[in-house]
């Protein structure tokens, strides 16, 4: 009962603790601590949820223009205003299917995205490496509609300097699911891929969770062979449970990407320890799934496996 | 047999060949080594010193390209002799007066070449933009503004003895051959700096054609290469699928270490994607391998070529132009030799090498984007700080700093900054065209703007001067206007948003005067209807219940009215 009155969490900043001075030096507008936070990541890090992260914070946009502006050949600000556009152009658009969004917000949701795209390809162009810049323009690619080819390509810069892209692996599961334009047979077929790369204590395993996922949720594409996808869970639930883990950003999405497959899968023994990994924190995909409140949702399918 | 000497001390290559003597000048001065208000000055100069020899009935001619200037002519030892001496008589000492009359006709010819356009020039300005090999692509803009100074000037920079050679072919070295030039110095290639940030890249233009540019390092490989790629086009782009009529590729080198490789292939408008997509796939699979038998095709063509250069004598102006930038005398023996020792390995590498640094120009619509190209900027990283001036028209605005300028609209900023300004075209009537080093293009049209004069004067007081390109009157059709209607539609709507912008202040002001009036006489009324109805309820934890809804009702409608708890 006393868990009710908890909160349960899922905002990055709160989620990866690592993240909070980032979030106030962005909040206090202070552009060099930001840019020593960004400098200090080790060669071969996946900043996409930092960026992320500076990118949500609201009415941050203009503030980053101002430093596109002013700090004219230094990548970092480009890289974050892209994100931010991204993120702007996609609430225009909304998260319903194609169909239910107007002309008027494609052509907008399309000239963000095209702006994100030409900044972030500016990134990239000077820094092949930055896995962050590759993994958002998966991002444009997909709003664009530019294509599998396009997105693989994508995907492979981002997954060329960095061991574990998780997030560029998600987006890309996304854009290979029939909504955008793919197959569940070749979403079966990468998260698979993944999974075999994963190491003991990793978390990108944690990608056939999505794949699964969005299979079960679509109802005219998503045939699963649910005995067949409980063997690749139960070797990624293995892999991010082993005692290599180490916590980094992604490991709570993956958690609940893992907890949320073995409660649809009606497995309560498997989802257990996910759950226990998590704790008071979430990601919103996948719960935003199962109900209209992500957090209740959340809080539903964790107290039908701990009882609390 | 290739003989070098030195002839009135300038460097001679010379080649024994039957028929008439064919021999020329080539400098080392080219397009690429103006500036944007000078250009135009290398060709007006070619055709000053031209001429003097108009009536001659001998042919002769004069061509200048990138990095060099050649005179060229073909006849007997005599009139060779005349016209050489001729042409450097001219350069001593130009025929000024000719000036005006000659600008006309380099306007005329610009005309009659601009309207077959060329999409090799649109690459290169996508490439280098508006300076070294990129200058090609602008129009000789300079022209008018181009007095006797700058090219007494230009001469005496270029046009000397130490930056020519002579090159004859023919029964011997003509006696002679005066040749008197100033000296100077031999001039350096300028550099090849690029623009683009990466590569493979696309850019759209308005042509119903194809075009690719790549740039690999020069020799026997490249050439083959380009000959396989047209070979391989034209057998799939017009024999096979029916989508071309004219099919080519260019193998050009201006002196440096490496080569341009140019296919253009032409298409109907209905078939531009498919056309788009055989293109690329072939460029594509050329890079990933080439069969022995394409090239062994490709190389027996070429040594044919090479033959015929022979008779011709055209490779000498070429191997003037690499020996100017300082490569080694090379004979055709050598040049066969090294040809027919290419390998498919050799061009596969070549072919992979272009595909990474490919530059294709696809017509408008097309998102190459599929086939993993990036697309040329369009528009700026940034704008600069500074002024803003509003347009009339709606999602664009023109910013004036001291570093620069900037002209945003919706797609995003186009910024010329004034220290990487390749010349700014000026109009009596107030209209400015800068044009950056980048490329990008910012056209600034006073009438477009609500404060269009103050916005020029106060750029043109910024200006560096040395850039300003003073273009001819234009005109009254040519200048951009706004319909008076619009104008005052314009200051109607701004007067009204002003206005709307003082009432929301007012209305502002008055919900945070009475804010606290607001909160306190519902929170009293909610107090006395608690107090109302506690006084009626004996059960205390109802009693706990009321004052616990009236906290709470207390709570929140100061949180409604005052926006905090």
């Amino acid at each position: 009962m006393l868990s009710l009155i908890i909160p349960v969490r899922s905002a990055l900043h709160a989620v990866y603790p690592d993240l909070r001075p980032l979030r106030t030096a962005a909040k206090a507008r202070d552009w060099a601590a930001v840019s020593r936070y960004f400098d200090a990541l080790p060669p071969g890090f996946d900043a996409t949820t930092a960026v992320t992260m500076v990118s949500q914070i609201r009415g941050i946009g203009r503030w980053l223009q101002l430093m596109v502006d002013t700090h004219r050949e230094d990548p970092l600000p480009r890289l974050l205003l892209g994100a931010h556009l991204i993120i702007v152009g996609w609430k225009v658009r909304s998260s319903y299917r194609a169909q239910y969004v107007g002309r008027e917000q494609f052509a907008l949701f399309h000239e963000y995205l095209y702006r994100a795209d030409r900044l972030l390809s500016d990134v990239t162009a000077v820094q092949p490496g930055s896995t962050a810049a590759w993994t958002f323009r998966l991002d444009t690619a997909r709003g664009l509609g530019f294509g599998l080819p396009e997105a693989r390509r994508r995907y492979a810069k981002a997954a060329e300097s960095c061991a574990a892209p998780f997030a560029a692996q998600r987006k890309l599961v996304q854009q290979l699911c029939p909504k955008w334009g793919g197959d569940f047979k070749a979403v079966r077929e990468f998260t698979r891929e993944c999974l075999t790369q994963t190491p003991d204590g990793g978390i990108c395993g944690a990608v056939v969770g999505e794949g699964y996922l969005e299979a079960r949720f679509d109802y005219d594409h998503g045939h699963v062979n649910a005995a067949e996808i409980r063997e690749d869970l139960d070797v990624a639930s293995a892999r991010i449970l082993h005692a290599d883990f180490q916590p980094q950003h992604g490991w709570v999405a993956a958690h609940s990407l893992l907890a949320a497959s073995f409660v649809v899968q009606l497995d309560k023994d498997a989802a257990r320890p996910h759950f226990a990994a998590l704790g008071n924190t979430f990601s919103s995909y996948p719960w935003q799934m199962f109900d209209f409140s992500d957090a209740a949702a959340f809080r539903k399918a964790r107290y039908a496996a701990l009882g609390r | 047999m290739i003989i070098e000497s030195l002839t009135s001390g300038i460097p001679t290559l010379f080649v024994k060949a039957d028929g008439p003597m064919r021999a020329g000048l080539t400098f080392r001065v080219g397009i690429a080594d103006e500036t944007l208000p000078l250009r135009g000055i290398t060709h007006l100069v070619e055709h000053l010193a031209l001429f003097q020899h108009g009536a001659a009935d001998h042919h002769y001619n004069g061509s200048t390209d990138a990095t060099a200037t050649h005179f060229h002519m073909q006849g007997t030892e005599e009139q060779v002799v005349r016209f050489l001496n001729g042409v450097c008589a001219s350069l001593r000492d130009l025929p000024m007066w000719r000036l005006t009359a000659e600008k006309e006709i380099l306007a005329t010819e610009a005309v009659t070449r601009n309207s077959s356009g060329s999409l090799g020039e649109v690459l290169a300005v996508e490439r280098h933009g508006a300076a070294t090999f990129g200058l090609g692509g602008y129009p000789e803009w300079g022209l008018p503004a181009i007095a006797g100074d700058d090219v007494r000037d230009w001469v005496r920079t270029w046009f000397n003895r130490d930056n020519v050679i002579l090159w004859i072919a023919g029964a011997g070295v003509p006696s002679g051959l005066e040749l008197e030039l100033p000296e100077g110095q031999r001039r350096p290639l300028p550099p090849a700096v690029q623009v683009l940030p990466a590569t493979p890249a696309y850019v759209n233009v308005g042509m119903n054609a194809v075009a690719a540019q790549a740039l690999v390092p020069r020799g026997p490989a490249a050439r083959v290469y380009a000959e396989v790629l047209e070979r391989t086009l034209f057998g799939q782009m017009r024999q096979d699928a029916a989508l071309s009529y004219t099919v080519a590729t260019a193998y050009e080198t201006w002196g440096g270490g490496d080569a341009s490789v140019v296919a253009v292939a032409d298409t109907l408008v209905k078939n531009q994607r498919v056309a788009v997509d055989q293109f690329v796939t072939t460029l594509n699979a050329m890079s990933v391998g080439v069969g022995q038998a394409d090239v062994d095709g490709a190389v027996a063509r070429l040594s044919d070529a090479l033959a015929e250069a022979e008779r011709s004598a055209k490779w000498l102006p070429r191997l003037a132009v690499d020996v100017l930038c300082g490569h080694p005398v090379t004979d055709l023996s050598v040049q066969r030799e090294a040809l027919a020792a290419v390998t498919a390995a050799q061009v596969t590498e070549i072919a992979g090498r272009a595909w990474r640094t490919l530059l294709v120009a696809v017509p408008h619509g097309h998102l190459m984007e599929r086939a993993g190209f990036e697309e040329t900027p369009q528009f700026s990283r940034f704008a600069v700080l500074g002024t803003r001036h509003r347009s009339y028209y709606p999602d664009a605005s023109l910013v004036i700093a001291d570093d620069g300028v900037t002209v945003e609209s919706r797609g995003g900023p186009r910024t010329v900054l004034f220290d990487a300004c390749s010349g700014v075209l000026a109009w009596p009537d107030g209209g400015r065209h800068l044009v950056g080093r980048d490329g990008i293009q910012v056209r600034i049209e006073p009438t477009l703007y609500v404060a269009g004069v103050k916005a020029v004067a106060a750029l043109d007081a910024r200006l560096p001067t040395g850039l300003t390109i003073a273009m001819p009157t234009r005109a009254a059709d040519e200048i951009p206007t706004v319909r008076r209607l619009t104008v005052w539609r314009i200051r109607a709507r701004r007067l009204g948003a002003a206005a709307r912008r003082g009432l929301q202040r007012l209305r502002q002001a008055w919900w945070n005067r009475g804010a606290y009036l607001n909160y306190a006489v519902p929170a009293v009324l909610v107090v006395l209807l608690g107090l109302c109805v506690a006084a009626f309820v004996n059960e205390p934890s109802i009693l706990f219940g009321v004052w616990a809804v009236m906290l709470s009702a207390v709570l929140w409608i100061r949180r409604t009215t005052l926006g905090r708890w």
